[in-house]
């Protein structure tokens, strides 16, 4: 049995006034269930139990409160004690908030965004500590018409432990573009929890998970077709290097009532190194029958074609390879909106990725 | 052969045809031109047995029997071959064992002896050759993979292989280059006789000129607005549809 | 929505099992249950030696202490294992026959009903290429034809209780060697209670001089089937392996668990096709097998080559993943698979490719057709580990749907941990297409044979891996499964 007793002790040394009842209940839930075990089919590949094991300093509870906590698993629990509540936010309908939701850098955030009728906005979600143990858990609503720009970045140190959930339920025609990019992190796991709930809801995710040194980044998104009409795109790109491992796990599942779904999910990964890892899996469950659905997975190396052509240019082999990781990479970052973060990604994705130095003169 | 009257016909709620009578006498080529949206697809599909289709009045008789009681294999057999607009895909299912499969199922429905594979065969590259087409398509899935211009003469060499009695081509002239303009309208003209009839649906003139129609019609939002010989295609082509939709 | 898909299902909906009948013979069956005494009697019975007891019970006590597994996408109700009996043979054939001549003649009238001729002369008057065929009834192995011709090249076909008496060494030398006898539940239980099955050895550069072919059949009310084949293949030989199944129709459902371990060594090549024809299940779900079984190649040698095609239409629930381990240099795997399930029935099938020697190369490509209230999986694992340089995989699985009661699954893994690997996967789901049956039909065709050639349409890529009467076979059970299917 895993000792899960520094969690109770961080969560102890917060001020009496913050160990409040509901987050007290909220920590038991979370010893008392303890940690997913692998033997579990979503947790296959990521073992949390190194958590377990962190120095006290990583975990820093938040010791300001806000408004009520959820109920969930384990990690829902152990996100709502050391959050300690719910930031909400509500875009009004149809009006436009130009100026992105970025929420404060705490270690343990939990959110509730509500987007009303026709409404849009963008919201940024960014882990950058380092050497901290992160908890992010956001329950986001579109309402019919409402449009969102979802952000989902962690550039962090190499030491940093987080895991994220993303909750959004899409009404009628609603539309949401996410994208998430990995760049950083000793273990990280990141859910996206998606809800086609009404006719006519698209969703496009695109992500990047680009793990280095001993890193562990495990994304698992979930898309529910429930309602006729629905779209969802997905294209995930991942890229291991030295003893990194990086997992995908991208269920769609297509209900009953759900005709006409349109679902497309394309997943492309990159092993560097010898002794890097990727397992990814893309899954399909349908149950309705007037659908179309396409999914596929390529594992490779890069296009030999294109490789040749630009030595062929006068490109030394060195160069080609980091310029062609590079777009291959690149292709998901194009899908930031905000110039100022996807400048910022795009300098952090070049000092990640090998020989790039040759590739700043070409920029 | 073919009596069309009062036909009224609605898809997903909406009406596409609201009142189209036509006859078609056999040895007759009647062509059927109109802008895109009047209903001139639903009317081709319809006539092949289309179930998306809802029939909301009217009548259609085809050598005295109620077409619209007969599903589309039982039309098929009565001699109604559709050309269809977008030639389908039937990935696995080689074109040989395709109109193999059709001429005997038709066949068998009239009483006719079905062909063995020699005499089939035989007849079959007979008809390739005369539509030019290389006899190693034979061998290849049910349009797939074909061109656009494939497709449109694929179309004309089931036609041929078939031998139907009423041929309802739904703008089989679209995206073909002159050439295969020609060998498509050889095609047709080989089996004009007294007792086959055509209906040419088209957007465009052009075919016309290498099919003579003997009467032209022009359909606008669900209905025959006019009427008459060949000379009103012309004038459709200079005109455009414009001055016929204003009279209707 | 239109008559359309509603025509197709009432046509899925009739659909008749022609191999349901009972076959009245006098057997020997064991009383139900299963202990330690079950497993010695089976093995007594059967002369086993003291080494082959020894591997049975040690299987025995490793699966009391595991548990079925439930990962699966099938549902069904708890399996009693104490309901099941373990051994059941035709009494007549207690004092084995020497030859097909003193086979039970009720017997070879059973297999002719199939369409199995056992008599070589019946063979050799068709005009069908020779085959040798294995015929297993319930337990037991009830006689091999073209022993003689096989002997002269020098091929080992038999059953594999035979095997055990007449070629022990090689039994005991590659028995559980791919499939250990605790690999997993069922394997676990064959390997304790295993009956029957056919052995083949083809020597060193020997090419199998015809088609070799098993049928299984299971005609006991109230019993499992539980056999086990292994094939070896050694250096630079070459066998293809047919096997066929079919079980009469009853309301209690019947269990399969069977273990399939092939070994090719260096250059050899191995071709194992099935045609599983299991008793369905009625459309309301009653009866029909439980089917859960488990093949495993071995591609031990360098270049040498295992290919897997199934074509699975029959039992209640199927869980069933034929896989290769590619273990030597530059060797190769390969799995074709059409599954199709109606009514009730549930399969959840694929492969496990595990690239372990350098350039190995894999292939997959599965057809999954749901109609009626059937649900299909596939669920597939390609794995390259970090010796497998140049590793390459490519994987294409399409599922079909007629219907709107049905549902198609695909769980694809993929574990990589080589970077000079090249995978490549792709998965497509969508419905029997309106507009293909539509023109099909506006050209004469009826409906109902307008489904059923799209359906083999579909299917062609891996029927055209077929052995050529088992292709044609294929097609037609495709046809019969889909009879009724439009009314």
């Amino acid at each position: 049995m895993l000792d899960l007793s520094p969690f109770r002790r961080a969560f102890e040394a917060l001020p009496a006034a913050a160990q409040t009842g509901e987050r007290r209940k909220a920590l038991d839930a979370f010893l008392t269930a303890g940690f997913p075990s692998t033997d579990l089919e979503e947790w296959k590949y990521t073992n949390l139990a190194a958590l377990a094991s962190l120095p006290e300093a990583a975990l820093q509870p938040e010791a300001e409160l806000a408004s009520a906590t959820g109920h969930g698993d384990a990690l829902d629990a152990l996100n709502a004690a050391f959050a300690g509540g719910v930031t909400e936010l509500r875009i009004p309908s149809k009006t436009r908030r130009e100026e992105p939701i970025r929420p404060s850098d705490r270690a343990h955030q939990r959110h509730r965004l509500y987007l009303e009728r026709g409404s849009e906005a963008t919201m940024i979600l960014n882990s950058s500590g380092d050497g901290v143990f992160e908890t992010i858990f956001a329950d986001i609503e579109l309402e019919a018409g409402a449009q969102l720009h979802l952000i989902r970045l962690n550039d962090a140190g190499a030491d940093s432990h987080r895991i994220t959930r993303i909750n959004l339920r899409l009404s009628r025609d609603a539309c949401c573009d996410v994208v998430t990019v990995d760049l950083g992190g000793r273990l990280s796991r990141h859910d996206l929890n998606v809800d086609l709930a009404e006719p006519g809801a698209a969703i496009h995710l695109h992500g990047l998970y680009a793990p280095t040194g001993d890193g562990h980044v495990d994304n698992h998104t979930r898309i529910e077709h429930r309602a006729p009409h629905c779209i969802s795109r997905e294209q995930y790109r991942g890229i291991a290097r030295d003893k990194a491992r990086g997992v995908f796990n991208g269920m769609i599942r297509v209900h009953k009532d759900a005709q006409k779904t349109d679902s497309e999910q394309r997943i492309a990964n990159l092993i560097l190194s010898p002794g890097a890892e990727i397992n990814a899996k893309p899954e399909l469950e349908i149950y309705a029958d007037d659908v179309k659905c396409a999914h596929g997975a390529t594992f490779g190396q890069l296009d030999d074609e294109a490789l040749f052509y630009l030595r062929s240019r006068g490109l030394p082999e060195s160069t080609a390879r980091a310029l062609l990781t590079w777009t291959f990479a690149h292709e998901v970052l194009q899908h930031i909106r905000l110039e100022d973060v996807r400048g910022r990604v795009t300098k952090r994705l070049l000092r990640q990725l090998p020989n790039t130095e040759q590739l700043e003169a070409l920029q | 052969m073919l009596d069309i009257q009062n036909l009224h016909a609605r898809i997903e709620g909406k009406d596409i045809l609201q009142g189209i009578d036509l006859r078609i006498g056999a040895g007759e080529v009647h062509a059927i031109m109109g802008p895109n949206g009047s209903g001139k697809s639903t009317l081709s599909k319809l006539l092949a047995g289309h179930e998306d289709y809802t029939i909301t009045d009217g009548t259609v008789s085809f050598d005295g029997a109620d077409l619209l009681e007969l599903n589309p294999e039982e039309r098929a057999a009565k001699g109604i071959f559709l050309g269809f607009q977008y030639p389908v895909e039937i990935p696995g299912v080689s074109n040989m064992v395709f109109l193999k499969a059709a001429l005997n199922a038709q066949r068998k429905i009239r009483g006719e002896k079905e062909l063995d594979a020699a005499d089939f065969l035989a007849w079959v590259k007979h008809r390739v050759k005369q539509m030019q087409m290389n006899p190693a398509m034979l061998s290849r899935g049910v349009n797939e993979g074909f061109s656009g211009g494939e497709k449109k003469r694929n179309e004309i060499l089931q036609m041929l292989v078939l031998e139907p009695k009423l041929m309802v081509l739904d703008e089989t002239d679209s995206g073909l280059d002159i050439d295969a303009l020609k060998i498509v309208a050889d095609g047709i003209n080989l089996m004009r006789s007294k007792e086959r009839s055509v209906l040419l649906v088209t957007h465009y003139q052009r075919l016309l000129d290498y099919v003579k129609p003997d009467y032209v019609h022009v359909l606008a939002g669900g209905r025959i607005v006019k009427s008459g010989g060949p000379e009103l295609a012309l004038e459709l082509e200079e005109k455009g549809y414009g001055w016929i939709q204003q009279a209707a | 929505m239109s008559t359309n898909q509603e025509d197709i299902q009432a046509l899925v909906r009739n659909r008749t099992y022609s191999a349901g009948f009972v076959t009245d013979v006098d057997s020997e069956t064991l009383p139900p249950g299963l202990n330690e005494d079950v497993v010695r009697a089976i093995s007594a019975r059967k002369q086993e030696p003291e080494w082959l007891l020894e591997f049975r019970l040690k299987a025995y006590r490793r699966w009391l202490k595991m548990t079925e597994p439930k990962w699966a996408h099938v549902h069904y109700p708890p399996i009693d294992y104490q309901a099941v009996s373990y051994y059941s043979a035709p009494k007549s054939m207690k004092d084995a026959p020497k030859s097909l001549d003193e086979v039970d003649p009720k017997l070879l009238e059973t297999y002719k009903k199939l369409g199995i001729p056992l008599r070589e002369q019946e063979m050799l008057a068709g005009v069908q290429p020779q085959v040798a065929v294995d015929v297993v009834f319930d337990s037991v192995s009830v006689g091999t034809t073209f022993r003689k011709k096989l002997a002269e090249a020098g091929v080992i076909f038999c059953s594999i209780s035979e095997a055990v008496r007449e070629h022990p060494e090689l039994v005991r030398k590659y028995l559980g060697t791919v499939v250990p006898f605790g690999d997993n539940f069922y394997a676990a239980l064959n390997s304790a209670v295993f009956t029957d099955g056919s052995f083949v050895f083809i020597p060193k550069g020997v090419r199998c001089p015809m088609e070799l072919s098993t049928y299984f059949r299971i005609n006991e009310r109230n019993t499992g089937q539980f056999e086990r084949t292994l094939i070896i293949a050694e250096e630079s030989s070459h066998v293809s392996y047919l096997e066929g199944c079919t079980a009469p129709q009853r309301d209690e459902n019947q269990l399969h668990a069977a273990v399939v371990e092939l070994v090719a060594l260096d250059d050899a090549e191995i071709k194992y096709s099935t045609v599983q024809n299991w008793y369905p299940g009625d459309e309301n779900g009653v009866g029909g097998i439980f089917n859960f079984v488990t093949k495993r190649g071995d591609c031990r040698g360098p270049r040498s080559k295992i290919s897997w095609t199934q074509v699975e239409t029959g039992s209640a629930v199927t869980w069933k993943y034929p896989s290769c381990i590619l273990r030597g240099d530059d060797s190769v795997g390969e799995f074709y698979s059409v599954a199709l399930t109606h009514h009730r029935q549930q399969a959840d099938t694929g492969t496990k490719m595990i690239h372990i020697g350098k350039r190995t190369k894999s292939t997959i490509v599965s057809k999954g057709i749901a109609a009626g209230h059937g649900q299909q999986a596939y669920r597939g694992l390609v794995r390259v580990l970090p010796g497998a340089e140049g590793a390459r995989n490519y994987t294409q699985c399409d599922s079909l749907l007629i219907g709107d009661k049905c549902g198609a699954h695909t769980f694809p893994y993929t574990e990589i941990r080589n970077p000079s690997a090249i995978l490549e996967h792709e998965a497509t789901t969508s419905k029997i297409g309106e507009d293909q049956l539509f023109y099909a039909r506006s050209r004469g065709i009826a409906e109902e044979d307008a489904v059923s050639m799209i359906v083999n349409g579909f299917c062609k890529d891996v029927f055209k891996e077929l052995p050529m009467e088992f292709a044609v076979e294929a097609q037609k059970l495709l046809s019969v499964s889909l009879e009724g299917s439009v009314g």
